[in-house]
Formats: structure tokens, C-alpha cells, sequence
């Protein structure tokens, strides 16, 4: 149980990878809306970590890895519009299913959907690491290497933003 | 507060407001605008990630020793200190036996929650016990320092301080850690142990395990066995409650708990995925729930007690 464990140790970084691939892969999710290809950014995020595990220590891991999704991210970006989609938590059973009622949850999904693509990317990610994966101001703070003020800020854009948006019931 | 308003909605949204400051936004049009919005995003998610394939790929693509960690020498180097643990948890187990035989109940401090209450407590190292409904804890009044045991029943969230070993027993199983935050839930026939920092050892049923970040175990039925997640401390300490295909009788029980109601339901086959949130009332829960489940339906039946039957 040492206090600093060496990531270069197979065992550590495999439990690592468990445990911040999902969080990875939707930061870049966050970004470009292509699940594919953020599942691909989050991997080559993780290979790069791997190839330089000798020299990160295991507290700047998850860091190093949110900083080269970035710059993996930023190097294919092509500019093109964000769409982002959700899935719907709960499990429904379709054999009862009141159509007006499907609808009317499907409308709302899209319209929420369409509100979070809009936003300004820096707020959108922090907002959606807070609400999706429900991290603290803090650990954002960490995770980003940006101070908590500046989560706080771009969390407050993106209210400010959606608090414009009337719902369509 | 002027030179906040930067920021101030950020600070709502994570309740960092003074009470009346808070309200007075909660109740504006705009908050009410940005609660609904919250309220529904609720309901979203995730595509899950499917770790294994992509751990299978990475290892192909990086190179990494993939068989370093299932050879021999590998579990061995960390089955020993687990041996050790298993000594000193049954060491401390029988401490506490002995202990709490010897002085009977007044050497023992014990914290019980209701219905719809929880609490936090502070043990006398300053580590961090976070309550949910209906449970209890226990520990000896004296000798903390050198025994540091918890005995638990219901669910809790512990932050413990850097210290000599800190055990978590429940009757299913025990929990031990040195400095780490862990939740541990017994409940029914099920103990489900997660841990968010640190490392933390689980045994029970005749098996051990040693859990990082981000791996939890379930014991049911003498059986573990271990899962993932992303969170960093449970949701219930932050007032809501969320499930991955958990049965719907599981997810009622919690409903009575956080609620203090009762609800009459003939243990409806369902698995469950969704959530609910404390901080509403049993009712709004209960549409969430059960309202995501065409096949069923509750009425009220008095102000305590509601009734989930088939449509």
C-alpha cells in the first residue's frame, strides 16, 4: 500500500485504465460529438500515457490524460457542427408504450440535446462533466489544470445560456 | 454579493449560496427554468464504454505486458499483504468481539438514522462517516486510536484518516482499509462495497478482494463479484440516488427508506435503470420510478402508504 503507486506498474495502469477510460472518452464526446471517434481519441490518449509511464507520476495520470485527449482532439478537429446525443436512462418496455407521451419525451430529449450542442465548448464540457459524470467544481478544476473560479465561470455561462432557452411544454 | 455574479449561478446550482440568496433565485423565473432543464437531464446518459474490448485493443496496439499481470509472480506479490489483512481483520474482528462482550453496551457509541433522515458523523480521528437512511453504526468508546472498528448496518460513505488499519464490519462481510473513501451498503442478501480512493480490502463468503479506485465488489449469496464505475463518491451523499438494472423491489425499498412511507407491491420482476432525487417528494420519486415502467402504476393510498400494482 504505498502512498505514491508507480503507474508503470501493468497492474496499476490496467486499473487506471478501467477506472478513467469511460471519463475520457466522453470529454471528448463533450468536444466533437463523434462517439467513435472519441472512443479512438480516449485509446490513443491512454497509449501516449503508456509510452510515457516512466516519467508521469500517478497523480498528474489523469491530468496528462484529459490534456492529450485535448491536443489529440484539436489536431483531427475538421470544424464541423456538434451533435450531441444522449441515451435515456431508464429501461423501457415497448409493448405498452402511449405514443403522444414517447413523443413528447422524444421532443424534449432533442431539444435539450440541441441546447447543450450550442454551447460555447469550454462550458459545454464543464457542464457536462458536472451533470453527466457528476464531478465536483474541484476535481474538474483538477482534471482541467484550471482553477475552480474558471470551472465556476464557465459553468455560469453555460446556466446563463440555457436559462434563455424556453422548454417546448 | 457584486463581484460574485460571474459566477453566482454556478454557485447556486451547487448550493453554495446563503439560504435566503439561494431561494430568492430558486424561485425567479430563470431558476425555475434552469431547475426543469436540470430535472430532465436527469433522465440522460452515456452510452456505456465497453472497457474490455478497448483494453484489448490498447494492449495489442501499445505493446503493454499483458501477460505480466496474469502470470504467477504478479497476484502472489498481492496476496501476501492481503494475507496479512485477513489476519489482522480477524485480529481485530475478535478485539471487537472480545471488547464489546467484555464491557457491554455502554463501551459502545452507536449512531442510528430513521426513515428519511441522514447524518453525518465525525469518529474521534476525525474520519468522516456519512450516513444514509435507516442505518446504524457502532463503535468502542475507548481505544479508537488503536482500534479503529466500525461495525455497520444499512449503507454509509466513509472518508477515513491516514491511521492504523480501519475496519468496516457488517454481518455479510468486512471492509478494510488504511486512509480512503469507500461506500459501503448492506441491505437484504446484498453487501456492496466501492471504493473512490485509496485502496480498500473486502472479505466475506470465504473470499477476498482488493479494490482501487473505481472497482466496487457485490457479495450476495456467498458469491463476489467485481464492478466499474466512474463516480468519485456516491450519489445518495449528494441527495440522489441512481441505479443500473437494480430490481425495482431494491429500488422501492430505498423510496421507503428516503421517504418514510410504505409501499405495498408484489415484487415486481423488473430490473430498473434511473434514478431519483432526495430532495424531491415521494411522489415526484415515484412518478420517475415507477411512471418509466408502462407495465405499472400507484395510487396513494393514504398519506404513508402507496400501492404499486400492474396496469
Amino acid at each position: 500500500m504505498e502512498e505514491n503507486p508507480n503507474i508503470s506498474d501493468p497492474s496499476v495502469f490496467r486499473a487506471l485504465f478501467q477506472q478513467y477510460l469511460g471519463a475520457i472518452r466522453n470529454f471528448v464526446y463533450y468536444k466533437c460529438g463523434d462517439i467513435q471517434q472519441a472512443e479512438d481519441i480516449a485509446q490513443e490518449a491512454f497509449i501516449r500515457l503508456w509510452q510515457n509511464a516512466e516519467k508521469v507520476p500517478a497523480e498528474k495520470a489523469k491530468s496528462f490524460l484529459y490534456r492529450v485527449a485535448n491536443n489529440l482532439f484539436l489536431d483531427q478537429v475538421k470544424h464541423k457542427k456538434v451533435v450531441l446525443k444522449f441515451q435515456q436512462r431508464p429501461t423501457k418496455q415497448h409493448d405498452a408504450e402511449d405514443p403522444s407521451f414517447q413523443m413528447e419525451v422524444q421532443e424534449y430529449q432533442k431539444h435539450i440535446e440541441k441546447v447543450i450542442s450550442e454551447l460555447p465548448e469550454k462550458s459545454r464540457v464543464v457542464f457536462l462533466m458536472n451533470r453527466m459524470e457528476d464531478l465536483t467544481y474541484n476535481e474538474i478544476s483538477e482534471r482541467l489544470e484550471i482553477s475552480v473560479k474558471a470551472v465556476e465561470k464557465r459553468m455560469h455561462k453555460a446556466l446563463l445560456i440555457i436559462k434563455k432557452y424556453k422548454l417546448p411544454i | 454579493m457584486q463581484q460574485e455574479d460571474d459566477i453566482k449561478w454556478a454557485k447556486w446550482l451547487n448550493g453554495e449560496l446563503p439560504k435566503e440568496e439561494s431561494d430568492a433565485m430558486s424561485q425567479s423565473e430563470d431558476g425555475k427554468q434552469l431547475q426543469s432543464f436540470m430535472n430532465s437531464m436527469d433522465g440522460l446518459g452515456m452510452p456505456a464504454v465497453d472497457t474490455d474490448a478497448s483494453w484489448e485493443d490498447f494492449v495489442n496496439k501499445s505493446g503493454f505486458p499483458a501477460r505480466a499481470e496474469e502470470t504467477p509472480a504478479e497476484p502472489s506479490t498481492k496476496i501476501v499483504p492481503l494475507r496479512r489483512w485477513a489476519f489482522a481483520i480477524a485480529a481485530g474482528a475478535l478485539l471487537l468481539a472480545v471488547g464489546a462482550w467484555l464491557f457491554s453496551s455502554y463501551s459502545q457509541i452507536r449512531i442510528e438514522t430513521q426513515m428519511a433522515e441522514k447524518t453525518e458523523v465525525r469518529l474521534p480521528d476525525n474520519s468522516l462517516v456519512k450516513l444514509n437512511a435507516s442505518s446504524s453504526i457502532s463503535y468502542a468508546r475507548w481505544g479508537w486510536q488503536e482500534n479503529r472498528v466500525v461495525k455497520l448496518s444499512g449503507e454509509a460513505y466513509f472518508e477515513v484518516e491516514k491511521g492504523a488499519s480501519f475496519v468496516v464490519s457488517t454481518e455479510k462481510g468486512k471492509v478494510r482499509v488504511l486512509g480512503t473513501s469507500f461506500n459501503v451498503r448492506d441491505r437484504s442478501n446484498r453487501l456492496e462495497v466501492f471504493c473512490y480512493t485509496g485502496k480498500v480490502g473486502v472479505a466475506g463468503g470465504g473470499q477476498e478482494e482488493t479494490l482501487t479506485p473505481g472497482e466496487g465488489v457485490i457479495l450476495e449469496n456467498r458469491i463476489m463479484r467485481k464492478e466499474t464505475d466512474t463516480l468519485t463518491s456516491p450519489n445518495w451523499t449528494r441527495g440522489k440516488t441512481l441505479y443500473k438494472n437494480k430490481a425495482l423491489s431494491e429500488v422501492l425499498a430505498e423510496i421507503e427508506r428516503q421517504f418514510n412511507v410504505r409501499i405495498i407491491h408484489n415484487n415486481p420482476s423488473t430490473l430498473y435503470t434511473g434514478g431519483f432525487s432526495h430532495s424531491q417528494d415521494v411522489e415526484t420519486a415515484l412518478k420517475i420510478v415507477v411512471g418509466s415502467i408502462n407495465s405499472l402504476t400507484y395510487t396513494k393510498i393514504d398519506s404513508k402508504t402507496y400501492k404499486v400494482e400492474n396496469r
